[in-house]
């Protein structure tokens, strides 16, 4: 049986030690071609799932072909940059709508952190 | 993280199973009058019933759109389940602002049905609409509780505790001893305690018409001088009847009685009435009572009860236990000798694990398709845990074997009903550790992003992924993360626990209702429909 105390602890420390350098926030959206079934991630959802591993998976199996569709950097006084992809299809375009909505929904998630650690404190 | 991971795991375990749910559903679905009860197994019937009550849903003003709306995105798939929670709780229930017009066929109509079903006042046929058994019904109980309106009435089944109080209060006299009959105990001798004829005294002794009538009549020293036909008139009265089953709808409720609700008193009735006293005689704040101090047998299969003490003992657990004090118990535990302390904790592990095999089996009936009818009201079952306050610390360690049964039932309702706490829960603990992407995909078109704890994300999308397909994974992220900071204040609240249980493990058993107690209250929080 799960040592309900020690996983607790150590998910408080988990949280504060991940949150505690995050001077900025970084959103990005790729898209291209790529040979991921559906079943590696579903099947990963619960336990290891973690898209970077997936990306550098992709990348030594050279079985993508990714191109950035949009990168952005907020910093925390506010500043923010951008890059955006030149040419952009009808889906790109719908993919940077979707980028802008993330921007939001990434500060909107910071807060809640943020909201869960003074809780906490 | 091995800590967390075995949280996570054992999380999972605990987690509502698919085949509970649909017994619930299937209930739910039954007593509403969407599923005929032959069609219980058959999932394409499942589906269409499913499929009218959401339509109906959103044309009823029992809902607003934003309630649904922030079900939808909060329970995902259980939502429909959540709404069908609600519509039959008796405890918290919802109320009507004004009765639907005669003949339509409407939610509204149904829960009116299913309301006096339970208590008797309505034949099952035509649930889906108001007809004149219906009005009827709800004339009939206008006129017990005196209420204004039938509007008023139906409502006030949405707190069925408020409206025992209500019954008391108008029928408190006479009414309130109750008599049937049961055929096969007419060989059994009259058996009138003086213990009875005390009790009687003092709770009705006030009142020295109905008293020395009593007396007259009925509780005579020799079986052969009481008088039979008063006693079978009475038996047969209307509110004769509908206060039994007044009872059983409240013993049902608490899970001590599986038998029919029928306003008939049987053998299953009485053990259920013999098992709420021994539960009563647990509480060390009231005196001992005795079975027979309640209900004696006056003669040839007539038996007279105490209704009275026994609908007024389900009011003093609802004036006892209004929230759920978890910090009361885990003050106890704080501060228990380590003795106890350890037969706590592993008394109430094997609460859990005989809840979570009760919970499968004996609830719903043991085999597949055969359904018992079960209460879920969540507030029931936590007022329950919590309107013995202190004794309960008491019973786990000291009386456990003599509890065991009643804590098990308990039990295997509470993980029932936390299911959805359980389920929120893990959705922040795999945020927060990084392992709750988001996925879509339409054919070959794959999409997936991926909020990390400090607020970055990542998406993926296939460049096969059309534009709609991209409009709805944006919907879905933006339903993940809706439901996000719903779930994250449940884990904040759930790691507070560690501020109260210092000094002790802490056990899945507390966990839980601690996981529920945060659960209850943020909902409350973002008015979600929820019990």
């Amino acid at each position: 049986m799960a040592n309900l105390k020690e996983a607790l602890e150590n998910l408080k420390e988990n949280i504060a030690d991940k949150i505690k350098d995050a001077s900025s926030l970084e959103v990005t959206t790729f898209t291209g071609s790529f040979n991921l079934k559906v079943s590696d991630v579903v099947k990963n959802n619960n336990n290891k799932f973690d898209i970077e591993k997936i990306l550098e998976q992709l990348n030594a199996q050279a079985m993508a072909d990714l191109q950035l569709v949009a990168y952005s950097m907020i910093k925390m006084d506010g500043d923010q940059a951008n890059i955006v992809k030149n040419n952009l299809t009808e889906e790109d375009k719908e993919l940077l709508v979707f980028h802008k909505n993330m921007i939001e929904a990434s500060q909107n998630s910071r807060k809640a952190i943020v909201d869960l650690i003074k809780g906490l404190i | 993280m091995g800590a967390i991971d075995d949280l996570i795991l054992e999380a999972q375990q605990y987690e509502d199973q698919e085949d509970t749910r649909t017994e619930e559903l299937v209930q739910h679905l039954s007593d509403l009058g969407y599923l005929q009860a032959e069609h219980a197994a058959d999932n394409p019937s499942i589906q269409q019933a499913l499929y009218a009550f959401e339509s109906e849903i959103r044309h009823s003003s029992l809902f607003t759109l934003s309630q649904l709306n922030k079900a939808k995105q909060l329970y995902e798939e259980g939502w429909l389940l959540q709404l069908l929670r609600r519509l039959v709780d008796l405890d918290e229930g919802l109320e009507l602002k004004s009765l639907p017009e005669a003949g339509r066929t409407c939610l509204e109509a149904r829960m009116i049905n299913y309301r006096l079903g339970l208590l008797g006042l309505w034949e099952h046929r035509a649930i889906e609409s108001l007809g004149e058994l219906t009005t009827a019904g709800l004339q009939k109980l206008q006129n017990y509780g005196r209420f204004v309106s039938r509007l008023e009435a139906i409502n006030s089944l949405a707190d069925i505790q408020g409206f025992t109080q209500r019954m008391i209060q108008v029928w408190g006299g006479e009414n309130m001893i109750s008599v049937f009959y049961i055929e096969n105990h007419q060989s059994s001798k009259q058996h009138v305690s003086l213990k009875f004829r005390r009790r009687f005294k003092k709770d009705f002794g006030s009142d020295e018409k109905f008293y020395n009538s009593m007396l007259t009549h009925v509780l005579q020293a020799k079986e052969k001088e009481v008088d039979y036909s008063y006693l079978d008139a009475k038996s047969k009265t209307d509110l004769n009847h509908f206060l039994i089953r007044l009872l059983q709808v409240h013993q049902w409720a608490d899970g001590t009685y599986s038998g029919l609700l029928d306003g008939d008193l049987g053998e299953k009735t009485m053990d259920s009435l013999r098992t709420m006293v021994e539960i009563y005689n647990e509480d060390e704040d009231t005196a001992d009572v005795k079975f027979k101090e309640l209900v004696a047998h006056v003669g040839q299969g007539f038996y007279v009860m105490n209704t009275r003490f026994l609908l007024k003992h389900y009011m003093t657990e609802k004036s006892s236990a209004q929230r759920i004090d978890t910090e009361e118990l885990f003050d106890q535990l704080n501060t228990a000798k380590t003795d106890d302390q350890e037969a706590f904790m592993s008394n109430m592990d094997e609460v859990l694990v005989d809840a979570q095999q009760r919970s499968e089996e004996e609830i719903y009936g043991g085999r597949r398709g055969v359904l018992k009818r079960v209460y879920y009201g969540v507030s029931r079952v936590f007022r329950q845990l919590f309107a013995h306050g202190k004794k309960f610390f008491r019973w786990v360690v000291k009386g456990f074997k003599k509890m065991f049964g009643f804590l098990r039932d308990l039990f295997a309702k509470v993980l029932k009903v936390a299911g959805n706490a359980l389920k929120m829960f893990l959705k922040g603990l795999l945020f927060l550790v990084g392992r709750k992407p988001v996925v879509s995909h339409q054919g070959e078109g794959l999409l997936l992003s991926q909020i990390q704890l400090g607020g970055d994300s990542f998406t993926l999308a296939s460049n096969l992924a059309s534009a709609k397909s991209i409009i709805a994974h944006s919907r879905l992220v933006s339903n993940t993360l809706y439901s996000l900071g719903f779930c994250l204040e449940i884990v904040e609240q759930v790691i507070k626990l560690l501020k109260y249980l210092t000094g002790v493990v802490i056990t899945w058993p507390l966990f839980l209702i601690q996981l529920f107690k945060a659960f209850k209250e943020i909902s409350e929080k973002y008015k979600l429909v929820q019990q």
